[in-house]
C-alpha cells in the first residue's frame, strides 16, 4: 500500500520540535509558559522511565502493593487512561461516525490522544505485572476465554488496530473508511471497556465491585472524561497559543462540549447515587463497611472533598452557574472533573479491596484472630500506601500522554491549521 | 479419576500453627507469607465462651475463580481437581487474587502468584501433604472424597461439615468439621 | 587478679562476629523448581532427636547441598510418631540463626572497659580451667555451681562431680516441676517425670489443673490428648483463662487464681461424702485415708465455692464425672506448677485425688514407666562429690535450687557469700530465675562465670569465658531413653557439619577435663567411640540406631492389677504423710487463700506460646516469623473500665515499680476481670538478638516477689501484681 506519509507527517513540524522545550527570551510569556511546563513533563516522563525500569526488574516489592491490596495506585492509572481512550473515542465518534459536525474538527485530535493515552494505559499496566514479557506469549499460546481479562486484553487489542485505522484514513481524508473503522472502533472500545468493567463486576469475591450496574457506570465515566479531556485540549491549546480569532472560532465547540459535560456529569451523579444506595442498604458485609468507610471513615476526605466537592458539586456550578458562558470556568470545571476523576479511579481500586475477605469481628459479633497476623488493621480495613516508584511511574505516564499529545500535535497534521503551523 | 479434598477437625485442631512451618519447609514459602495459616474464633461472653480452631487453606474449588479468572490458566486444575498455578504461564496480573473469596493467594517474589498446591508433589508420590503428616493433633485429613474406602469419605458421611461462604458458590474442597 | 572482674559489666556479644551469614533462612529451594511442586530429592535424611525444648522428640533431618532444607517427626520414635510440634518444625531456624555464637570469647579489660576478645578454644578452654583451679584452691569444689538444662548438659553434670562439686542446679526444679515430683515422690514414692507417666489415650475423663496443653506443645502429650478427644473422654479444665484445651472441654472452671488446693480439697470431700471413690483400691494401698477423711470433711463444694469463685454444683458434677469413669481417669499432675509457694501440698492434693481415682498403676490412669537400660562408658573412672553434702534448706529436697545457688553468690549481711563461679549450660538465667535484676547482681559478684549456649542470650553478656556450642543439628549427644510406656533408646547425631567455630558439648566437657587434669573421666576418644562402646555393652546395633533414629525395646506390662508395693516409707500410698509430719509440715495438704491483689492491680499469670520455648526460641527466624511477640491478655470489661482498646501497646507496672513493654494488648472474653496473662520468653534485651529485641514484654522483670514452697524450696512466681496503662511513644 501506498502510505501517503508526506499527508501524515510535517517535516517541518518535526522537526520544530526540539523548539518546544527551548525558552528563548524573545518568547512571548505564554509560550515561555508552555515551554516551561514541557520542560516538567519531559522530567517527569525521565523519572517515570527510570521508576519503571525500575519495577520491571525488581518485580513487586518496590510497590507499596502486598498479597492483601493486590492493585494498586498503577491499576488505577491504568483504567483512567484506558478509560479517557474509550471516552475520546466514543465523543469524537460521536462527530465523524455519527456525522455529528460540530465535533469533526476534534477528530484526529481526539483519535491520537486515544491512542496515546491506551498506550501509555498499556505502558503503565506492563510495570505492574510481574512478567509483562510472557504475557504476549501465553495470552495467545494458552488463553482462557472464560477469563474476561482476556477479552478485554483482546478488544483494546482489536481496538488498538482500529483506531490507529481510523486516524489513518482521518489523515487521508478518507471519510467513509474512516467512519467505517470508527464505528468499528467504537464496538472494540464498548467490549473491551465493559469488559474491563467485567474484570471488577464479576469478581463476586469482591461485594464493593460486584454488580450489574458496574459496566453502565464505567460507559458513563468514560463518556464523561473523553468530553471533559476534550474541552481541555480545546481551551488548553487556545491558551497556550493565545490566538484570539482561533478562540471565537472555538466557541461553539467548547459551548457544545459544556452542555454535553453537564449532561454526562448529572448522568454520572444519578448512577453513583444509586449505588451509593445499594452500598449502604442491606448493609451486605463488605459493601456496607467500604461505602461507609468513603462516608464516614478513612477515605472521607478523598470521597466528600474529591470525588463530590471537586468532582460534582464544583463542575456543575462552573458549567451551570452565571460563569457559564466563560471558557475559563468550563475548563477549570473539565481539570477538576479530571483531578476527581484520577482520585476516584484510586479509591475505587483500593475501595474493592480494602475490607479484608478474612473477617475481624463476625456477623455475630465473634472475633477471628489469625496467625500468622494478617495486615489488617483492628477495624478490619488493610492499608494500601503507593510507594514513589508507584507515584513516579504514574506522573512519568501521564506527562508522556500530554507531551506525547503535544509533540503530535506539531509533527503530525492534526487539528486545525492555525494550531501545527 | 480421584478427586482430592481434605477436612480440618475443629475439635482437634489446638491451632498450634506446625502446619504452617512444615508447609514453608516442604514449599519454600518466602518469609512473610504462608499457604497456611491458624484461625480461632472467639464467641460468647465470659464465663459462657466457646473457641472454634482450625487451619485454613486454599480450598481447591471445584468451580474456582480464579481459574475462571486467569487470562493464560496459569491457575488451572491439576490431578484429582487439585488448584496449581503454574508459574512459567504466570503473568503476575493478579486477577486470580481478586477473584478468590478466600484471600488465599499470594505473589511469590519471584514474580508468580503462589498458593497451597495440597503439596501435590507429595500426593503424587503417594504421601500426604506435609501439614498433614506434621499435625499432632491429627486435625488435618487428606484423600480421595469419592473413595468410599478413604478416612475423609467415613467423615464426610458421619460427621455434619460445612465450607467457607458457600454463597460463593466455590464448590471448596476443604471441609470443616464441627 | 580477680579484682578488675569480679564486676563485669553486660557485655553485648555478636559485634565481634559482624560478618553475619545473611541471606533469608528460607532461602534454600526458594526457587522456582521447587515452588514449582516438584519437591526437593534430599541427598541424605538423617535421622536424631530435637532439642527445641526438652521433650527429645525423634526428628528427620533433610538435607540438601550440606543444608538442612526441612524437619519432619521420626515414624520410628516413640515420642514424635512422625509428628512434630511447631518449634520442632522450626528447628531449622535454630541452625541458619544469622545471631548465633560463632567463636569462642574471651571478656577482657582495654582501657577501663569490658571487652569480648575472640579466642581459640584452646586459648579459652585453658583459661577457664585456670581460672575454675583459682575458685576451687580458693574456697573449695561446692563453691563453683553448675546451672543445666538440656540433653547435652550430662556431660558436664559429669565433670562437675569429677572436680568435686554437687552443686547442681536446674531451673526445671524449683523453678518449674519440682514441688510436683516432690509431691508425687511424698504419696507414692516416684515421681511423675518428664515424660508424665499419665496414660492419656486411655483415659475417659481428665481434669486439667492449669495445664494448658496445646499452649504447653509437649509433641506426644498433644497427641495424647488429642486421641483422647478424639475418642470422646470428657476434659474438665480448670484455669483463670480459656485456654484452647479449656475451649475443648466440657467444663471449664474459671477458677479464681491460686485457690485450686480448695477445688481439690472439695473434690475428696465429694468423692469421699458419696462414697464415690475407688474402696477396693483405698483398702489395699492407702495409708492415712480415716486420717484424711476427716480432714476433708468440713471441705465441702459450698466451702469451696466461696474461695474459688466457681459454682458449687459444677464442683460436684466435676467429680462425679471423675468418679464415674475412674480409674480411667485422672487429675492432671499439671508441670510447670511452681505458682504460689503452697505447691508442692497442691500436688499432694492432686495426688491424693488420683488415689481417690484409685488410678496408680491403672489403665487409663498413671502408668508405669519402662527404661531401656544402657550401661555406661566400660572402664570410666564414675564421678564422685567430695565428702560434701549439698547444703539443702528445704526439708524435703532432693536437688539443691537454683535460686538459692544465685541467692549464695551475693555476700548477704555478715554471711560472705558461698558460690564463687558459675558453670552454665542451656539456662539463660536472667529471663529463668524470678528477679532478672537480682541475677544480674549475682552474676556481677561471683569470682568467673562460664557459659555454654549457641545464642548470645542475655546470660552470656555476663560470662567471663562464652563457650559456643554446635546446635543440635549439628553435633552427637549423649543416648536418650527416657521412662515411657515403651522402653527405647534414641540417638543424636549431626545432620551437617559444624557451620561456625563451634564445638559440641561433649567435645567441650571432655576438652576442659583434660585441661583440668580429670581426663579419666572421660576416657572414650570421641562421641562415636562412646556410644558405640556403650551400645555394645547394651547389645544394641549403632548401626541400626544411626539409621533409625531410636531403637524400641520389648515391651513390658504398664499397668498394676492388684495391691501396689510403693517406693514410699509405708510402701503404700501416703495420705498421710509422716515425712513431711516429721519436718513440722502439714502431713495433708492444707489450703491456704491466696493474697488478694491491691485495688487497681491485675494478678500476673505467664505460660506458653505453642511456637515458642521461654527464651530459646524467641530470635528463631522461623518462629519468630509466626509468632513475633506476646500479648498482654485483658477481660474486655476491664478494658472498658481502663479505656483501653484491643491492639493498643501498654506499659506494665509491678508492686515494686518495676515495669516492662511495650506489649500489645490483648482484650478479650478468655480470661477473668482478676488477672492479666503473658507468654513468658520475650522482651529480650541484647540488641544483637536483632528479631527478639525488645519485641513484647518479659515476665520474668515483673516477678520481683515470690512465695517458697516451704516443702522443696520452688519459688512461687504468681505472686506478682500490676497495673496496665497505655504506653505513649515518644
Ligand atoms: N510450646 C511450649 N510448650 C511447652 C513449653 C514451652 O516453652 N513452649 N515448656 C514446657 C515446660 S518446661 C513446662 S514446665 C510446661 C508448662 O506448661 P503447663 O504446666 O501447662 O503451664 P503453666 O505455665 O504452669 O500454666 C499456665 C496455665 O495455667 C493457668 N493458671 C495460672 N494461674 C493459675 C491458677 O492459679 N490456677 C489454675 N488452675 N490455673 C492457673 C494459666 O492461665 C495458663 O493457662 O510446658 C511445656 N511445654
Ligand atoms: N518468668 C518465668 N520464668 C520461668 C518460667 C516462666 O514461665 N516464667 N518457666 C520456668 C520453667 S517451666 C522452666 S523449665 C525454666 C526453663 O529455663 P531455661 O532452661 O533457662 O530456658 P530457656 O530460656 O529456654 O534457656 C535456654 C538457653 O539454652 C540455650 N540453648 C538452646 N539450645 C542449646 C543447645 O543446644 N546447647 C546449649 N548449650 N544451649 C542451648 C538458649 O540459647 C538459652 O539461652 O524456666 C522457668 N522460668
Ligand atoms: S498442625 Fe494441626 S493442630 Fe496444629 S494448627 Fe495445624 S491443623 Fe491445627
Ligand atoms: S480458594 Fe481461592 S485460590 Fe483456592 S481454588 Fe478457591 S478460588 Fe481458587
Ligand atoms: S496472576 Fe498468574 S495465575 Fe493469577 S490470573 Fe494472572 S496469570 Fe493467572
Ligand atoms: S497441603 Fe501442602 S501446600 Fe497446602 S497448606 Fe498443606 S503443606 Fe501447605
Ligand atoms: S515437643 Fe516440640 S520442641 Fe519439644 S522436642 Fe518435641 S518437637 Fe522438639
Ligand atoms: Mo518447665
Amino acid at each position: 500500500m501506498n502510505i501517503p506519509w508526506n499527508d501524515i507527517i510535517d517535516r517541518d513540524g518535526l522537526s520544530r520540535v526540539p523548539d518546544l522545550l527551548r525558552v528563548r527570551p524573545s518568547d512571548p510569556p505564554h509560550q515561555a509558559r508552555g515551554k516551561r511546563l514541557l520542560q516538567v513533563l519531559v522530567a517527569t516522563l525521565l523519572a517515570g522511565l527510570v521508576a519503571g525500569g525500575i519495577a520491571l526488574v525488581q518485580g513487586h516489592h518496590v510497590m507499596g502493593t502486598t498479597s492483601e491490596i493486590s492493585w494498586g495506585i498503577l491499576i488505577a492509572t491504568y483504567v483512567f487512561l484506558a478509560v479517557s481512550s474509550t471516552g475520546l473515542c466514543l465523543v469524537s465518534s460521536i462527530g465523524h461516525v455519527f456525522g455529528f459536525k460540530l465535533f469533526e474538527p476534534l477528530a484526529k485530535r481526539a483519535v491520537f490522544l486515544a491512542i496515546v493515552s491506551l498506550l501509555m494505559g498499556f505502558a503503565v499496566m506492563a510495570t505492574e505485572l510481574e512478567s509483562p514479557l510472557k504475557m504476549a506469549r501465553w495470552i495467545l499460546v494458552s488463553p482462557n476465554p472464560r477469563a474476561p481479562i482476556w477479552w478485554m486484553g483482546m478488544f483494546y487489542g482489536i481496538y488498538v488496530v482500529l483506531i490507529v485505522v481510523e486516524l489513518f484514513f482521518l489523515f487521508k481524508d478518507d471519510h467513509r473508511r474512516a467512519s467505517m473503522a470508527g464505528l468499528g472502533s467504537v464496538f472494540a472500545a464498548v467490549e473491551a471497556y465493559s469488559n474491563l468493567g467485567a474484570v471488577f463486576g464479576s469478581s463476586h469475591a469482591r461485594p464493593f465491585w460486584y454488580g450489574p450496574l458496574l459496566p453502565i457506570y464505567f460507559i458513563a465515566s468514560a463518556l464523561l472524561s473523553g468530553a471533559a479531556i476534550l474541552m481541555l485540549v480545546v481551551t488548553l491549546s487556545d491558551f497556550f497559543t493565545n490566538d484570539r480569532q482561533l478562540k471565537a472560532e472555538h466557541a461553539p465547540l467548547v459551548e457544545g462540549l459544556r452542555k454535553l459535560i453537564a449532561l454526562f456529569l448529572m448522568i454520572m451523579v444519578l448512577i453513583s447515587v444509586w449505588r451509593l444506595v445499594l452500598g449502604i442498604s442491606g448493609e451486605f458485609t463488605g459493601k456496607y463497611e467500604v461505602t461507609m468507610a468513603a462516608l464516614t471513615g478513612p477515605l472521607f476526605v478523598s470521597f466528600w472533598g474529591f470525588e463530590v466537592l471537586l468532582g460534582i458539586v464544583v463542575p456543575l456550578v462552573l458549567l451551570l452557574g452565571p460563569w457559564r458562558t466563560s471558557w475559563r470556568a468550563s475548563s477549570l470545571a473539565a481539570f477538576l472533573l479530571m483531578i476527581s476523576f484520577f482520585v476516584m479511579r484510586v479509591n475505587f481500586v483500593y475501595q474493592g479491596q480494602m475490607f479484608s475477605l478474612k473477617p475481624v469481628i463476625g456477623q455475630m459479633g465473634e472475633r477471628y484472630s489469625y496467625q500468622p497476623p494478617f495486615k489488617g488493621n483492628p477495624e478490619g480495613f488493610l492499608a494500601y500506601t503507593p510507594s514513589i516508584v508507584e507515584v513516579l511511574i504514574v506522573a512519568g505516564a501521564i506527562s508522556a500522554a500530554i507531551l506525547f499529545f503535544t509533540v503530535g500535535l506539531r509533527a503530525l497534521r492534526l487539528g486545525p491549521k492555525e494550531v501545527s503551523s | 479419576m480421584a478427586r482430592y479434598g481434605m477436612t480440618v477437625d475443629q475439635k482437634l485442631c489446638v491451632t498450634c500453627n506446625a502446619c504452617v512451618l512444615a508447609c514453608k519447609n516442604e514449599n519454600a514459602v518466602p518469609e512473610g507469607e504462608a499457604r497456611c495459616w491458624t484461625v480461632q474464633v472467639e464467641k460468647g461472653e465470659f464465663p459462657l465462651l466457646s473457641l472454634e480452631t482450625r487451619s485454613e487453606r486454599c480450598n481447591h474449588c471445584e468451580n474456582a475463580p480464579c481459574v475462571s479468572a486467569c487470562p493464560t490458566a496459569a491457575s488451572h486444575y491439576d490431578i484429582g481437581g487439585i488448584v496449581v498455578v503454574d508459574p512459567n504461564k504466570c503473568i503476575g496480573c493478579k486477577v486470580c487474587t481478586l477473584a478468590c473469596p478466600y484471600e488465599v493467594r499470594y505473589l511469590h517474589p519471584d514474580g508468580y502468584i503462589d498458593k497451597c498446591t495440597f503439596c501435590v508433589h507429595r500426593v503424587k508420590e503417594g504421601k500426604d501433604p506435609a501439614c498433614v503428616t506434621v499435625c499432632p493433633t491429627k486435625a488435618l485429613t487428606f484423600g480421595d472424597l469419592d473413595d468410599p474406602r478413604s478416612e475423609i469419605f467415613r467423615q464426610l458421611q458421619s460427621r455434619p461439615a460445612r465450607v467457607l461462604k458457600p454463597e460463593e458458590g466455590t464448590r471448596p474442597r476443604f471441609f470443616i468439621l464441627p | 587478679m580477680s579484682q578488675p572482674l569480679n564486676r563485669r559489666s553486660f557485655l553485648k556479644i555478636t559485634g565481634l562476629a559482624a560478618a553475619a551469614a545473611s541471606g533469608g533462612v528460607w532461602s534454600l529451594g526458594a526457587n522456582s523448581a521447587q515452588a514449582n511442586d516438584v519437591g526437593v530429592v534430599p541427598d541424605r535424611v538423617v535421622p536424631t532427636f530435637c532439642e527445641l525444648c526438652f521433650w527429645k522428640c525423634g526428628v528427620l533431618a533433610y538435607v540438601k547441598d550440606e543444608k538442612v532444607y526441612k524437619l519432619e517427626g521420626n515414624p520410628k520414635h516413640p515420642l514424635s510418631n512422625g509428628k512434630l510440634c511447631p518449634r520442632g518444625t522450626g528447628g531449622v531456624g535454630a541452625l541458619y540463626d544469622p545471631d548465633r555464637l560463632k567463636h569462642p570469647l574471651i571478656r577482657t579489660t582495654v582501657n577501663g572497659k569490658d571487652e569480648w576478645r575472640q579466642a581459640s578454644w584452646d586459648e579459652a578452654l585453658t583459661y577457664t580451667a585456670k581460672r575454675l583451679n583459682e575458685v576451687k584452691a580458693k574456697y573449695g569444689a561446692e563453691s563453683i555451681a553448675l546451672f543445666s538444662h538440656g540433653h547435652g548438659g550430662a556431660f558436664f553434670k559429669t565433670l562437675m562431680k569429677a572436680m568435686g562439686s554437687s552443686t547442681i542446679v536446674a531451673p526445671s526444679n524449683d523453678q518449674c516441676r519440682g514441688p510436683r515430683e516432690t509431691g508425687f515422690e511424698l504419696t507414692y514414692g516416684e515421681v511423675v517425670g518428664s515424660v508424665e507417666n499419665i496414660d492419656t489415650p486411655h483415659a475417659k475423663c481428665i481434669a486439667f489443673i492449669g495445664s494448658h496443653v496445646g499452649e504447653n506443645m509437649h509433641n506426644t502429650a498433644v497427641q495424647d490428648v488429642s486421641e483422647a478427644n478424639a475418642r470422646g473422654c470428657t476434659f474438665i479444665t480448670v484455669d483463670p483463662r480459656f485456654s484452647i484445651i479449656a475451649g475443648k472441654s466440657k467444663y471449664w472452671l474459671p477458677i479464681k487464681p491460686g485457690t485450686d488446693t480448695a477445688l481439690l480439697l472439695a473434690w475428696a470431700n465429694v468423692l469421699i461424702d458419696e462414697k464415690l471413690y475407688q474402696r477396693e483400691f483405698v483398702e489395699q494401698n492407702v495409708v492415712g485415708f480415716d486420717q484424711f477423711a476427716a480432714h476433708v470433711k468440713d471441705k465441702t463444694p459450698e466451702w469451696a465455692a466461696i474461695e474459688t469463685g466457681l459454682d458449687p454444683n459444677v464442683i460436684r458434677e466435676t467429680a462425679r464425672e471423675l468418679a464415674k469413669n475412674a480409674p480411667s481417669a485422672f487429675v492432671h499432675p499439671g508441670r510447670h506448677v511452681v505458682w504460689y509457694g503452697n505447691d508442692t501440698q497442691r500436688s499432694r492434693a492432686i495426688a491424693i485425688v488420683n488415689g481417690l481415682l484409685g488410678n496408680w498403676a491403672k489403665k487409663g490412669g498413671f502408668y508405669q514407666p519402662q527404661t531401656l537400660n544402657v550401661p555406661g562408658y566400660p572402664g570410666a573412672k564414675a564421678p564422685h562429690a567430695d565428702s560434701y553434702k549439698p547444703r539443702l534448706t528445704f526439708p524435703v529436697a532432693t536437688m539443691p535450687c537454683a535460686y538459692d545457688v544465685a541467692q549464695a553468690s551475693v555476700k548477704d549481711g555478715a554471711d560472705d557469700a558461698r558460690i564463687h563461679a558459675w558453670m552454665v549450660y542451656g539456662c539463660n538465667v536472667p529471663l529463668t530465675l524470678p528477679n532478672t535484676e537480682k541475677t544480674i547482681e549475682a552474676m556481677h559478684a561471683l569470682d568467673f562465670v562460664v557459659v555454654v549456649d549457641t545464642m548470645p542470650a542475655e546470660v552470656t553478656g555476663y560470662a567471663d569465658v562464652v563457650l559456643p556450642e554446635n546446635t543440635y543439628l549439628e553435633r552427637y549427644d549423649d543416648l536418650e531413653s527416657t521412662p515411657f510406656r515403651v522402653p527405647y533408646v534414641a540417638l543424636r547425631q549431626p545432620a551437617v557439619a559444624s557451620l561456625y567455630d563451634t564445638k559440641p558439648g561433649w567435645w567441650i566437657a571432655k576438652s576442659l577435663a583434660e585441661k583440668l587434669g580429670l581426663a579419666e573421666y572421660f576416657p572414650w576418644k570421641d562421641a562415636e567411640d562412646y556410644l558405640a562402646a556403650r551400645l555394645a555393652k547394651a547389645n544394641l546395633s549403632f548401626d541400626q540406631l544411626k539409621r533409625d533414629g531410636a531403637i524400641v525395646g520389648p515391651a513390658a506390662p504398664i499397668y498394676t492389677p492388684g495391691p501396689l508395693t510403693l517406693k514410699t516409707p509405708s510402701t503404700k500410698v501416703e495420705f498421710f504423710s509422716q515425712k513431711l509430719a516429721d519436718a513440722n509440715l502439714p502431713p495433708m495438704p492444707e489450703y491456704e487463700p491466696p493474697e488478694e491483689p491491691p485495688t487497681g492491680y491485675f494478678r500476673l499469670l505467664f505460660g506458653r506460646s505453642p511456637v515458642h520455648t521461654f527464651s530459646r526460641t524467641t530470635n528463631n527466624p522461623r518462629l519468630t516469623e509466626i509468632v513475633p511477640e506476646n500479648e498482654l491478655w485483658m477481660n474486655t470489661e476491664m478494658a472498658r473500665v481502663l479505656g483501653l482498646k484491643h491492639g493498643v501497646k501498654v506499659m506494665l507496672e509491678n508492686q515494686d515499680s518495676v515495669k516492662t513493654g511495650p506489649i500489645v494488648l490483648k482484650v478479650t472474653q478468655r480470661i477473668r476481670q482478676d488477672c492479666v496473662y503473658m507468654v513468658h520468653g520475650f522482651g529480650r534485651e541484647d540488641a544483637r538478638l536483632r528479631r527478639g529485641y525488645r519485641r513484647g514484654a518479659s515476665d520474668a522483670r515483673l516477678i520481683t516477689r515470690i512465695k517458697r514452697d516451704p516443702v522443696m524450696g520452688g519459688t512461687g512466681m504468681n505472686v506478682n501484681f500490676v497495673t496496665i496503662s497505655r504506653w505513649k511513644e515518644r
